[in-house]
């Protein structure tokens, strides 16, 4: 600006003249400072009135920067519980038999359904030719009607292993069937030189197959795997509308007999009874086969075969480097899908936090405008 | 204005483009000017000089030559410390105690030159804030229109209608001062 007026030109020199000048105390101060490579806070920090405020880093974008943050921290960690929760107890995709109910059924449901009974079971029981084991009846309660599917599972599974280790791996999978809560129903062992195979039936709990499978996978190699599932619903539903069925005529009976007891109501009565009896094995029956998965293994003595994935781990106990290795794949895998969600939820989150950072500095930047008009 | 530029010292801190201790020691005499102006209280104007220093030199490697200046690039810092201090205060403070130039005082020992500077000086404080603000942005800071702008934000034109305006009012003061 060029100050044409001469009362102007002496107003601007009297406005610099009253250049407010700085103390030689406040100079030293700065200067002292400056020459310690402003290291620190400035001088006079303790008596500053001036707190340092910075309302626009206070709210709106510290607080949305923080709160992204803690929110991509506590997704990580929720991701991460998830993802290693389900790659541990996750199901293999499993061929469903068309069933006498019609329909796959929900496994998952059922596995969360079915009773861990098999404790109660004894250890090599005596079938029948449709591979029913003579079991004792179950409690009254597990009687009660399913809610939603109800499935039973099977599966076979076929490993080799060297002659020479053959007994080892069967006293393994004897060894995994109890840990998983299951029992042999039978086995057959033909350890000969060179060669040898073994058979076994296993009975084991439903919501434990897969954990079952993956331990005896890894005892031997693995020559085939298969799952199966029927629908068993129609049949187990069935069986509890006969037994409800007979009960009611069975009360309408006493109702009759309290009335006017009569030789032709004993014996009906007794029939019902019989009725009765006969639905609740065949529900006890369907209870059973969906609580019970069956898995037929055999096992090979094959010369060129190699050990299971963990066999000696699993022996003995001991764990090796391999094992090490692949726990350490796992893990990697595990932190890099995690991390893979995590990313795909913070950056909308932000996206999010750009325009609350933007938000705040312009209110911030109001505020401050609005105090030079406050005085 | 006078600034004394000194050679820099050992620890001088450069940052990209910006050396920093080069611009402290040709602006903290302007950049205290500017303050106290603006909050009418020297002791204040200390604190809050002090306070952007500290912040701009915590802040020295984001400073991007393309947006503006150094200067102006400090003074609106400054701007903001200042503003921030208004906004805690919420008052209005009194010029208190404020140093005189001694190096001016025994040129200006004039009866009708003093009555002047007073009267400029009260003129000065009665301004609205936005006005005192242009006019130590200008004469006492020594920015030039193209610096002022950046600082505040708004165009060179603007910035001179509103430093024409100032001063208008500033004389408009001054006429209307019995003295």
């Amino acid at each position: 600006m060029t100050p044409a007026e001469p009362d102007l030109v002496e107003l601007t020199r009297a406005l610099e003249a009253e250049r407010p000048a700085v103390t030689p105390r406040f100079a030293r101060e700065m200067d002292a400072w400056a020459d310690d490579g402003f290291r620190g806070r400035g001088p006079r920090v303790a008596d500053r009135e001036v707190k340092v405020h910075r309302p626009g880093r206070r709210w709106g974008g510290r607080l949305a920067f923080h709160l992204s943050g803690v929110a991509t921290i506590a997704l990580c960690a929720v991701v991460l519980f998830a993802v290693i929760g389900r790659s541990g107890g996750a199901d293999e995709s499993a061929s469903s038999g068309s069933g006498d109910g019609g329909g796959g059924g929900s496994v998952a449901a059922d596995e969360r359904a079915a009773p861990q009974r098999s404790s109660e079971s004894g250890p090599s029981t005596a079938f029948d030719s449709a591979g029913n084991q003579a079991l004792p009846a179950p409690p009254r309660a597990n009687l009660r009607l399913r809610r939603g599917r109800s499935v039973e599972r099977s599966a076979s599974l076929a490993l080799a292993t060297p002659p020479d280790e053959l007994e080892r791996v069967a006293a393994g999978v004897s060894r995994v069937t109890d840990q998983v809560g299951g029992y042999v129903a039978r086995s057959a062992v033909d350890a000969r030189s060179g060669s040898g195979t073994a058979t076994f039936a296993l009975r084991v709990p439903a919501s434990r197959l897969t954990q079952a499978l993956a331990d005896l996978s890894d005892l031997a190699s693995v020559r085939s795997r298969t799952q199966a599932s029927v629908d068993i619903t129609a049949t187990l539903r069935g069986a509890a509308e006969r037994l409800e069925e007979a009960r009611a005529e069975r009360r309408g009976l006493l109702r009759r007999l309290e009335r006017a007891p009569d030789a032709p109501t004993r014996a009906r009565l007794r029939t019902v009874g019989r009725r009765i009896a006969a639905a609740k094995a065949a529900v006890a029956r369907a209870d059973r086969r969906a609580d019970l998965a069956r898995v037929d293994v055999t096992l090979a003595g094959e010369p060129g075969a190699g050990s299971g994935a963990g066999g000696s781990a699993r022996d003995d106990g001991r764990w090796t480097p391999g094992d090490a290795l692949r726990d350490a794949a796992r893990i990697l895998e595990v932190v890099a899908g995690g991390a893979l969600v995590a990313l795909a939820v913070a950056l909308p989150l932000m996206l999010l936090g750009g325009p609350l950072l933007l938000a705040g500095r312009h209110r911030t930047r109001r505020r401050r405008e609005a105090a030079l008009d406050a005085i | 204005m006078t600034s004394t530029v000194a050679p820099p010292s050992p620890a001088a801190v450069a940052a990209g483009d910006l050396d920093f201790d080069a611009l402290y020691r040709g602006a903290r005499d302007d950049v205290f000017a500017y303050v106290a102006t603006l909050l009418r209280d020297a002791a204040a104007a200390e604190d809050v000089t002090a306070a952007a220093f500290e912040r701009a030199f915590r802040r020295r490697r984001g400073f991007d030559a393309r947006r503006g200046s150094p200067r102006a690039w400090l003074f609106g810092i400054a701007r903001n410390a200042a503003l921030d201090e208004l906004r805690r205060r919420k008052r209005s403070a009194t010029l208190v105690g404020e140093p005189m130039d001694p190096a001016t005082s025994t040129l200006e020992d004039e009866a009708e030159l003093a009555m002047r500077r007073a009267a400029v000086r009260d003129a000065l404080v009665r301004l609205d804030a936005r006005d005192r603000e242009i006019v130590a942005l200008r004469f006492h800071a020594g920015l030039s229109g193209a610096e002022i702008a950046a600082v505040l934000g708004v165009s060179e034109s603007n910035v001179g209608t509103r430093l024409h305006r100032a001063l208008e009012k500033l004389r408009k003061e001054m006429s209307d001062d019995p003295r």
